[in-house]
């Protein structure tokens, strides 16, 4: 999943980030600032016989609106081009249903069906794998959906992959050809509905994870016939969870209200407190946190999931005056610092995460322990099969150890007469001046540990193709600067991150790898099952970080979610880094 | 009018005079006083005159002894101490100390009296360099087009109409990154060759539009000298063009010019303040008071307001300062403009 947030002025310039994902899972319900305290780690949890309704909070109460306000805007509704965090908890939550999906219970995110009536039965040869539908599900107009619905929906969003996931693309039998069904009709071999609530998928490799993809909105159903074909069908996309869309402006406005045909009995995973919610984009995000930490008029009944301003921190930490109306918890990102394996040899690398200013970079960027939590493995402790190893001196955290790492450049060949030369792109128009003076102290450490470094000013809109040039002048900090989890099992990490697939692709990586031996095994890893892939990704993930150290652990992000007095029951999802919203009712 | 050494002969004969003389000599002294010295004698008496020029005088020896007074102070400009922030907010854990005289910046932790005396350097380099050179260039401009009139006059004329025609803001932002990547030769470069090119290019842009206001008024002057005796008498007896505008032309104008100049200082300083400001001006590492007010006055301004409220005063003391003393001299050369 992309990641959407404007980090605390500009800090997401200066990173560089994020491209990726997120899913479903466990772990920690941060509803405090634990900030020393130990993570913990579930395994994943999957329900398959769960039923509709879903248990509701017996202390809500019914009715009232909510307002959430959103710092960025989502540049449209549509549920096969969406692939974002806002958008993304917006539509599973609120007005698409999918296949499947997760439902928080007890701070846990557990798999469960939704509109099928299991997790899916995939064959022997694990290449098929066949939903069977509810019956009765209806559309926001009345209308009765059918399992064809969702068969189109899976090929339309072929044609949406420049903004959306490409999972599809890589597991789908024949999906490397297919463009979708505007361009390539409608005959693809990859999904079929045999009859009205059948749903099967055919794939051209084993895919053990497809029960957490089907939780995308790439797989709610979409009628053919209401089809606009291209990005508006979203500002009136015809719902089936407990709301549907009243009005949608795109980069102000959206206005949610009950759906009437949504029937609680066959949702296991969703409840429908209020009569609606508004959202608005593009706000300012101090100026809406000030109003919310004071909640006088509206205030009361806002919402907020960026990430809070430093100032606020003391106000909203754990003793802290409102720590009431704060929520935070993990997201699913990982945040690094990335080097180029091709152009910075295995020793340099090493003298570079010691003497690299983890600690003083994080606060020149404006983040806070609210932020984030210092980070020493790739694979977020929320996921199962998370080994907790360190590789020694990578702690993500730390000032940096000059003097350690002059001696590891020398004993690698490097000195003052040789130095080695970091190279990279910053940018150099943040109106904020994050970004410059976070290179400045960059520069300043690495010089210190006897590193030359030619740091490159561009625009920061300019930064970002730089740094997605496999061919780019830099040998540190190309994109991308950490990754998202999509779903809660890092095949949805690594193979995105590390395989060759991105190098010959004309993209970039982690460390910019291209290596036969880590896609050897990334492949071998894949064929096993759910549960037998998490140990052997976190023994990967020590592997990797041992043999080839491609990248730097900085922090685990986390996310910050700042309401008014009286919002209730927020909860964060672990696995999206976002407040459950369906969960949520106010006092009027 | 001509100026000679009347006064300096008053001055020398005044020495060994006879008492019964001195009215005589008093009044021979002031008919001989040049047009500068009686401004001079002017502002000696004015008392804003005289504390906005201690004023000046005081933020320039900051700016001149900047490196060594943070010395004294123990630090070096652009040192971070991130091991003096609130890692919990980003706020400093110090306010002033006898080692940070103004506290430290937020996030960083870099000194912020440092950053405060180096950041008068700029301004003050500015605002002087850009008076001095607008003012050369809009003399020549203005001179010219006056004395010479016809198709020089109208090609200068234009333009002037031009630059006064551009928007002014507007164009600074669109020419600040042309004209850095032009000199800069279309590389990317680091943040210290993006720095020290700002600069020139900053100073460059001023000058670029500050030099229209003064040639227009000198031209105008010009054309109302040029008709006068002493000019066409100078003519007649055949003294070159150059002579005729330095020597009978220009001397005549040097009221105008200082005062222009001297109002034009504090404008340029409030300029590169405020283009840094808004991003278009100087860019780290080097230090600049307009840059470090855009920072400051974020979210953090309630919790350390130190940060924002030395350069904010500085800019604004010094732009004063400058502004009433150019005020007092225009009042010295001029009394019929004082209120």
């Amino acid at each position: 999943m992309r990641w959407t947030h404007v980090l605390a002025a500009g800090a997401a310039v200066s990173i560089g980030v994020v491209a990726a994902c997120s899913a479903p899972s466990s772990t920690t319900n941060g509803t405090s600032d634990t900030s020393t305290g130990p993570v913990q780690t579930a395994g994943a949890s999957l329900d398959p016989n769960a039923k509709g309704p879903a248990p509701t909070d017996p202390k809500a109460k019914k009715g009232g609106t909510l307002t959430i306000s959103y710092a960025t805007s989502p540049s449209s509704m549509d549920p096969s081009a969406q692939f974002y965090q806002d958008s993304g908890a917006i539509m599973t939550r609120l007005t698409m249903r999918s296949l499947t999906a997760f439902v928080n219970r007890g701070g846990k995110q557990v798999l469960v069906p939704d509109l099928a009536t299991d997790l899916g039965q995939v064959s022997s040869d694990k290449l098929t794998w066949t939903f069977k539908l509810k019956s009765g599900i209806k559309y926001s107009d009345g209308s009765t959906m059918k399992a064809a619905d969702i068969a189109y929906a899976v090929k339309r969003s072929f044609a949406f992959t420049a903004t959306g996931p490409t999972y599809q693309v890589d597991y789908l039998k024949g999906g490397d050809k297919y463009l979708g069904p505007f361009k390539s009709g409608d005959t693809f071999a990859g999904v079929e509905a045999p009859d009205d609530s059948t749903v099967v998928f055919h794939l051209a490799k084993p895919w053990e994870t497809l029960p957490y993809f089907t939780t995308f909105t790439q797989v709610s159903p979409i009628p053919q016939a209401k089809d606009t074909k291209d990005e508006t069908y979203g500002d009136k996309a015809l719902a089936t969870g407990p709301y549907m869309i009243k009005s949608f402006t795109q980069g102000s406005e959206l206005t949610l209200v009950k759906n009437p045909n949504w029937d609680p009995a066959t949702d296991a995973a969703r409840t429908q407190y209020l009569d609606g919610y508004d959202f608005k984009f593009g706000t300012d995000t101090i100026k809406t946190q000030q109003g919310i930490l004071a909640s006088t008029g509206d205030y009361g009944t806002t919402l907020d999931w960026d990430p809070v301003d430093a100032s606020f921190a003391d106000q909203i930490g754990s003793g802290g005056p409102k720590a009431k109306q704060f929520v935070s918890g993990p997201s699913s990102c990982t945040i690094t610092v990335n080097m180029d394996t091709r152009k910075i040899p295995l020793a340099v690398r090493k003298a570079l995460a010691v003497a690299y200013p983890y600690d003083d970079l994080y606060t020149a960027s404006g983040l806070t322990s609210l932020s984030g939590r210092p980070a020493h493995t790739l694979i977020p402790p929320q996921i199962p099969g998370w080994l907790d190893y360190t590789v020694p001196g990578l702690t993500g955290q730390g000032p940096g150890d000059p003097v350690k790492a002059k001696a590891m450049l020398a004993a690698a060949g490097y000195g003052p007469d040789k130095p080695f030369e970091i190279k990279n792109y910053y940018t150099n128009d943040d109106p904020s001046n994050i970004a410059q003076t976070v290179n400045q102290i960059r520069k300043k450490k690495l010089e210190a540990a006897g590193f030359k470094v030619t740091d490159k000013g561009v625009a920061g809109k300019d930064r970002r193709k730089l740094i997605a040039d496999p061919n780019g002048d830099y040998n540190i900090g190309q994109s991308p600067g950490g990754w998202c989890f999509d779903w809660p099992s890092a095949d949805s990490i690594f193979p995105p991150t590390v395989s060759s697939t991105q190098l010959t692709s004309g993209g970039t990586n982690w460390g910019d790898l291209q290596d036969p031996k880590i896609d050897a095994e990334l492949a071998r890893i894949q064929k096993l099952s759910i549960a037998e892939q998490g140990p052997e990704w976190g023994k990967f993930d020590q592997w990797l970080m041992t043999n080839y150290l491609p990248v730097l652990p900085w922090y685990w992000d986390r996310s910050n979610i700042l309401f008014g007095t009286k919002v209730h029951n927020v909860i964060n999802d672990d696995n999206h880094g976002s407040p459950i919203l369906d969960s949520i009712w106010v006092d009027q | 009018m001509t100026l000679g050494s009347s006064a300096v002969v008053a001055e020398t004969l005044e020495a060994g005079v006879d008492p019964e003389l001195s009215d005589a000599a008093e009044s021979s002294r002031r008919h001989g006083r040049t047009p500068g010295q009686i401004a001079w004698d002017r502002l000696k008496v004015d008392k804003v005159a005289i504390v906005c020029a201690v004023i000046v005088v005081f933020f320039i020896l900051i700016a001149v002894l900047a490196p060594l007074l943070v010395k004294l102070e123990g630090e070096t400009l652009n040192a971070f101490h991130p091991e003096l922030i609130n890692r919990r907010n980003t706020l400093p854990t110090i306010g002033t100390t006898a080692q940070h005289w103004f506290g430290v910046e937020p996030r960083t932790g870099r000194d912020l009296f440092a950053l405060w005396a180096y950041g008068a350097q700029p301004s003050l380099t500015i605002g002087f360099l850009a008076a001095v050179s607008s003012t050369v260039v809009g003399i020549v401009m203005g001179l010219l087009a006056g004395y010479l009139g016809g198709i020089v006059d109208r090609v200068i004329s234009w333009v002037i109409d031009f630059f006064l025609s551009l928007p002014y803001l507007l164009f600074v932002f669109a020419l600040v990154p042309i004209v850095q990547n032009r000199v800069g030769g279309g590389r990317i470069l680091t943040a210290e060759e993006t720095s020290s090119l700002r600069f020139w290019v900053l100073l460059i842009i001023l000058i670029l539009f500050g030099w229209i206001g003064l040639a227009r008024l000198i031209r105008g002057e010009v054309f109302s000298l040029r008709e006068r005796e002493f000019v066409q008498a100078a003519k007649v007896i055949g003294v070159p063009t150059r002579q005729i505008l330095v020597k009978e032309i220009l001397p005549n104008l040097v009221g105008p010019i200082i005062v222009s100049a001297s109002i034009a200082v504090p404008g340029y300083i409030a300029a590169e303040a405020t283009l840094s400001f808004l991003g278009a001006g100087l860019v780290e590492p080097t230090p600049s008071w307009g840059r470090t007010i855009s920072v400051a006055s974020g979210g953090n301004f309630s919790a350390y307001p130190l940060h924002l409220w030395p350069p904010v005063l500085g800019v604004a003391l010094l732009v004063l300062a400058l502004s009433l003393l150019g005020e007092s001299i225009r009042d010295a050369f001029d009394p019929t403009t004082r209120r």
